[in-house]
């Protein structure tokens, strides 16, 4: 879990190159009737899913990596105008012919929304969850990085954490299950 | 769900557990499906946080993204606050910072992030600080605003403030960010269109506020997604019930937005038109060095290189292998320009990259070899008989001033010439800086682009204008539009409101850039300089050359009437004695009227010259011979297009050939009855040759001849075949052939140089608003001085 240095400056470099493609992607979108504001983050989520894509070890990825997130914001904006009822496309599986790979993103939108819960505790709460899920920080340096007196105080606060962010889920859930 | 059951369940998924509360807890995870629910959600919480920090990462991509495409947008500089609020002092506990060094960054305290909170100007905005060190710095806003605060941005109790200082900022850039705020745009009851908001102050590390300073400022960037003319800076006033209204709208500083240079034109106006109505060359390269050639103000020179005039510089060794062969020069310039024998390979490699070189000399300054370099004064006054009263003024450089009293001296006129600057921008100060180093300063800019058009009209003071820009890049362009306005150009005022300000005041490379700047002047003038003493060299070996030639052609045309005539003697001679016979002295010729004695000898000789029919009587036996000629006659029609027209005359008795002018195409030639003759008609055109031949010809008219354009080498080998089999050990014919080939390209040298000076004193006077009269004067003056050296009176 724990990226190395090289990795994610790899990362990095490929999310830059991408994203100098904003401009096309915006037009596409804008095309297909997205609104500006909607598209860049249309345009995030599909680079974030594309990166994590590319995390899975038994990924392989079979076209440019640009098409893939191009195809990837259309799903997404599919999906999210098919949400709003605003099209009855059936163009969406055009480009995700493979069932499975369906799956996959429709459990990253899923994610998105637990991503929604989690932005809705605080700040200090988000970041202990991000640095131990995310960049796999060890309890330690976590505690001097926020500020908290050791390791035993942030584990603690990282337990009361979770459990917002899953009261959080449940009372939204309440009428729509976010998990499956 | 418990917090119990969270902590175990991530303690299960973290793989914290020992392997018996593992199995335990995996046998009740089994059977209870409220459970399996709960570890699913904790699992994609987990994956949900990574998520998120990776959405961070994306984020800053996005971040970065928006900063390097926000200097090719467009922005906006607060000169003043944004949100201007009073000045109140406002001591809260110092901070002790560490401040010796003057690139340290104030640390900024909970506690004094807590204190400055009051001034926040826009309520429900979160607040961002920055550090900004002694002196002075650029941040970046999360909404990927640019703060540039230079040193002494600030004042404090009314003095530059020269110190660490802690910028406080709020921005709301967004539409929906605006309504969240709850911040109207309502200016009194007009709405307003906003491209964002912003309050910014600035405060010491300990927490005294601090005022803008007018003459510095913090300047302030923000992306927008389209640059909107007349977008203005408001300032924002709190009104009583809480609201804001913006008042006191303040142009914005335009921030020039950057071109690539390859698409920007900075050539003078007409410059592209006029070659492209000549049809030249479209690259820019070609164009660029045809515009540095200008760089020289003596075009005047041209046609002034005469064979004793031999032009300096260049010194190279001849050597035979280094010579330009013709397969080189096809190579090279793609025609068949005439060439320099003596050019080396290396020197017509250099040349052809010139492409369109200046034709230049250095008569001018010959005929004024005391030139003072400096400023100089010269009053003339050549013709105390003038009656005109003209005073010309020029301002120009010193080179020019010999050619100028020579217009003075032709034109009789009294002139005063003050030689401070020429009178055009020069073309390597334009070309050093139209260079892709230069991307992404003012230069790079349609506004500078608009300026240099109007630059380029001003004549003599066109240099130190565009000196103004090129050495202040860091400058804002309105500053500077201000400083040429003041030398007395209004058109600059009207710049200078258009408030222009500066690409990029931090931009490290400026400095560097200026010294490119000087050195690529200094380069471009070397350059010139080189390809002008090049085709300098080039002319004058050509016309070297080409009078060596030509007194050769004399020598030899002499030489072979001698022989011819000698031969043909030597011919009728024998005649006469073959039908005389003997060892006589005395003649009776019937030539003319009556009998006349003559020696013999003299008499044949005579004839022979005269190319006379001759009866020649041999006083002692009474015996009469004669020595006959025949009219050959016939003519060429449209001699006028030749620029040379010839005739050989091949006999088949005698060794040398004879070469004969006709007049006006009309040939006419007495033939010796004793031989037969082969003709070859050659004429010398504009583009080629035109030939034609007649083998055994004794006697008569051939009336009109037609002429056939053929090729160099056909030419030669024609005549070369005629001469050679008409009798044994001809004279040799090549060297003949060579003058004519020379003397055709001659003809196309001259009509290059002739064209080239037409084509640039026209291109002069389009492009150079100040250029065209002097130009004119000059150009008659030179026909009459110069009277180029066509053809040869044979």
């Amino acid at each position: 879990m724990i990226k190395t240095e090289k990795q994610s400056l790899d990362v990095n470099k490929e999310l830059r190159t991408l994203y100098k493609k904003w401009p096309d992607v915006k037009r596409f979108l804008k095309s297909k009737g997205c609104n500006s504001a909607d598209a860049e983050d249309i345009f995030q989520e599909a680079l974030l899913i594309f990166t994590r894509k590319m995390e899975e070890p038994d990924f392989e990825l079979t076209v440019d990596s640009f098409h893939y997130v191009k195809n990837t914001c259309k799903f997404i904006w599919y999906n999210q105008s098919r949400k709003e009822g605003k099209h009855r496309h059936s163009e969406l599986h055009d480009n995700f012919t493979e069932e499975e790979d369906d799956e996959w993103l429709q459990k990253e939108l899923k994610l998105k929304s637990i991503e929604d819960a989690l932005s809705q505790i605080g700040k200090q709460c988000q970041q202990i969850l991000q640095l131990f899920y995310g960049l796999g920080l060890n309890m330690v340096d976590i505690a001097k990085k926020v500020g908290l007196r050791n390791d035993k105080v942030a584990k603690a606060q990282k337990y009361r954490c979770i459990n917002k962010v899953k009261e959080i889920v449940l009372n939204d859930s309440n009428n729509q299950p976010i998990h499956q | 769900m418990t917090p119990n059951s969270t902590k175990i369940i991530d303690q299960y998924l973290s793989g914290e557990l020992n392997a018996e509360d593992k199995a335990v807890f995996e046998e009740r995870l089994a059977s209870n499906k409220e459970l399996q629910e709960e570890v699913r959600l904790q699992e994609s919480i987990n994956e949900g946080a990574k998520r998120a920090s990776q959405r961070a990462q994306v984020r800053k991509a996005g971040k970065k993204y928006h900063y390097q495409k926000l200097l090719k947008w467009s922005g906006m500089s607060a000169m003043a606050l944004a949100l201007a609020t009073a000045a109140t002092l406002y001591l809260i506990n110092p901070v002790t910072s560490n401040t010796d060094s003057k690139t340290d960054t104030p640390e900024i305290s909970e506690q004094l992030k807590e204190a400055l909170f009051e001034y926040a100007q826009i309520d429900n905005l979160p607040i961002e600080y920055f550090s900004i060190a002694q002196d002075g710095g650029v941040v970046l806003s999360n909404k990927g605003v640019m703060l540039s605060v230079p040193k002494e941005a600030f004042l404090l109790n009314g003095k530059p403030y020269n110190g660490p200082v802690v910028i406080q900022y709020q921005e709301v850039i967004s539409g929906g960010d605006i309504v969240k705020s709850g911040l109207s745009t309502m200016a009194g009851d007009r709405m307003l269109e906003t491209q964002g908001m912003f309050g910014v102050g600035g405060f010491t590390p300990d927490g005294q506020q601090l005022e803008f300073n007018p003459k510095v400022g913090v300047y302030l960037q923000t992306p927008v997604d389209e640059y909107k003319e007349k977008m203005q800076l408001f300032d924002g006033i709190k009104l009583a019930n809480g609201t804001i209204d913006w008042q006191n709208p303040v142009p914005l500083e335009k921030i020039p937005v950057p071109v690539d240079m390859s698409e920007l034109n900075f050539y003078p106006a007409g410059y592209e038109a006029f070659l492209d109505s000549k049809k030249w060359k479209q690259n820019k390269w070609s164009r660029d060095s045809l515009y540095l050639s200008l760089e020289e103000e003596n075009e005047s020179n041209f046609g002034l290189s005469r064979p004793d005039i031999q032009a300096g510089g260049l010194i190279v060794p001849d050597h035979p292998s280094l010579r330009i062969t013709p397969e080189e020069r096809e190579y090279l310039y793609n025609d068949n320009r005439p060439i320099n024998k003596n050019m080396t390979a290396d020197e017509a490699i250099r040349l052809s990259q010139w492409k369109e070189g200046p034709r230049y000399d250095e008569y001018f300054k010959k005929m004024n070899p005391n030139a003072n370099p400096e400023k100089v004064s010269v009053n003339l006054k050549s013709n105390p008989n003038s009656t005109s009263k003209t005073r010309i003024t020029y301002v120009k450089e010193p080179e020019s001033i010999a050619a100028d009293s020579i217009v003075s001296e032709y034109a009789s006129s009294a002139v005063t010439v003050a030689a401070t600057s020429r009178n055009y921008l020069a073309p390597s100060k334009v070309l050093a800086f139209w260079k892709k180093e230069f991307n992404n300063t003012n230069l790079a800019t349609r506004e500078f682009e608009k300026r240099v058009q109007v630059i380029h009209q001003k004549c003599y003071q066109a240099n130190t204008i565009i000196d103004k820009y090129t050495s202040q890049l860091q400058k804002p362009m309105w500053q500077i539009d201000k400083e040429v306005a003041a030398m007395g150009y209004p058109e600059f005022e009207e710049f200078a409101t258009e408030n222009v300000g500066v690409m990029d005041a931090n931009n490290p490379h400026i400095k560097g850039l200026k010294a490119f700047y000087e050195n690529g002047i200094d380069k471009l003038k070397k350059q010139n300089k080189t390809y002008q003493d090049l085709e300098k060299k080039r002319q004058g070996d050509w016309d070297k050359d080409m009078s060596k030639e030509r007194s050769n052609e004399q020598a030899r045309k002499t030489k072979r009437t001698a022989e011819s005539l000698d031969q043909e003697y030597k011919f009728n001679m024998n005649n006469v004695k073959k039908h005389l016979g003997g060892k006589s002295r005395g003649f009776t010729i019937k030539h003319g009227k009556g009998p006349v004695m003559k020696n013999i000898d003299a008499y044949v000789r005579e004839a022979t010259i005269a190319r006379q029919t001759t009866t020649v009587i041999d006083p002692t036996t009474g015996n009469k011979t004669k020595i006959k000629y025949n009219s050959f006659n016939f003519e060429v029609p449209n001699a006028d297009k030749y620029l040379k027209l010839y005739t050989y005359v091949f006999p088949n008795k005698t060794k040398a050939f004879q070469r004969i002018t006709g007049t006006n195409g009309k040939f006419d030639y007495n033939l010796n009855d004793g031989m037969i003759y082969d003709i070859a008609v050659v004429g010398i055109t504009k583009d080629g040759y035109e030939y034609f031949q007649k083998m055994s010809i004794k006697k008569g008219s051939l009336g009109m001849v037609d002429m056939k354009r053929v090729s160099e080498a056909k030419l030669d080998a024609s005549v070369k075949q005629l001469n050679n089999k008409r009798t044994t050990r001809p004279m040799k014919i090549d060297t003949e052939m060579d003058w004519l080939v020379k003397e055709q390209k001659d003809y196309k040298e001259q009509k290059m140089r002739t064209d080239m000076f037409d084509f640039r004193s026209q291109l002069r006077s389009v492009v150079f608003p100040c250029y065209s009269q002097m130009a004119m004067e000059s150009n008659s003056l030179i026909g009459k001085i110069v009277e180029p050296e066509f053809g040869i009176e044979m």
